[in-house]
């Protein structure tokens, strides 16, 4: 470099490598525990199938309540320790790519969550009606919602622990 | 080459490390900054009140657990500047 503001080609390649190593080291340092991501995925999935199958005040409106409040606690102990660790994790991510990546988030499990629990009702004999919606009559709708929150919310957390959109290798 | 998203600040490698991990969170505390830069706190405080001199980086000092902690955050201009100068070095390499 001859002046401040002069970067050679090969300077800011090394300069880009250098930052990719650094977002993956960040993301690597501020990802939580395997057993919270876990925990976490498995209670969204229980939480996804109770509110696909729950009518009322049954049992699953139970196991709807507790896995949310489960789902809570776990996230405000993730957030406590992450502060005692030096993190502060934003409620809504400060960057604009990092809110429309959680708009997305938050869109595709709501079509999801919805979608599931449309599905369980309308394959129910009493809320079918005559030739409506084949789909519907698919027994297995509530635990394919279920597996299908549970394993983006566990890549998600594991590959994205703020929220915020970062390049990463596709090896890490 | 020389242009107007290139930012000579923030391009020194300690300033772009910590801008680069302030810009995957949210707030991070200094202490953690440094051991993660592995510098002393001397020269990271230098770092951090160069990029807060220019508004790119918020400094906030809080009592946390019963312990005075420093945490450090990408302002709005400092992550505008960030995202533009990484786009700049993606355009030289092309």
């Amino acid at each position: 470099m001859t002046d401040e503001n002069q970067v050679t080609t090969a300077e800011a390649q090394s300069a880009l490598e250098s930052l990719n190593k650094i977002g993956n080291e960040t993301i690597s340092s501020l990802r939580p525990p395997l057993w919270l991501i876990t925990m976490l995925s498995l209670l969204c999935g229980i939480f996804t199938f109770s509110f696909a199958v729950t009518e009322g005040e049954n049992h699953w409106a139970l196991g709807m309540w507790l896995s949310g409040i489960s789902l809570v606690l776990l996230l405000l102990f993730w957030m406590y320790s992450a502060r005692l660790l030096g993190v502060r994790a934003p409620v809504l991510p400060p960057s604009g790519s990092g809110k429309v990546f959680l708009a997305l988030q938050a869109l595709f499990y709501a079509v999801v969550l919805f979608v599931g629990r449309g599905a369980t009702l309308w394959g129910r004999p009493e809320t079918r009606l005559e030739g409506d919606f084949p789909i519907a009559d698919l027994p297995l709708a509530p635990y394919i919602a279920a597996v299908i929150v549970s394993l983006s919310v566990a890549y998600l957390t594991y590959k994205y622990p703020t929220n915020e959109w970062v390049q990463q290798d596709a090896s890490k | 080459m020389t242009n107007s998203r290139f930012n000579a600040l923030i391009h020194a490698p300690n300033r772009l490390h910590i801008c680069a991990m302030l810009s995957a969170s949210g707030e991070l505390e200094f202490k953690l900054l440094r051991e993660q830069l592995d510098v002393s706190d001397s020269v990271l405080s230098k770092h951090i009140k160069s990029l807060e001199e220019a508004g790119y980086v918020a400094v906030a000092k809080r009592r946390d657990f019963g312990h005075r902690r420093t945490w450090l955050s990408l302002t709005s201009a400092g992550r505008g500047a960030y995202t533009e100068h990484v786009k700049e070095l993606r355009a030289m390499v092309g």
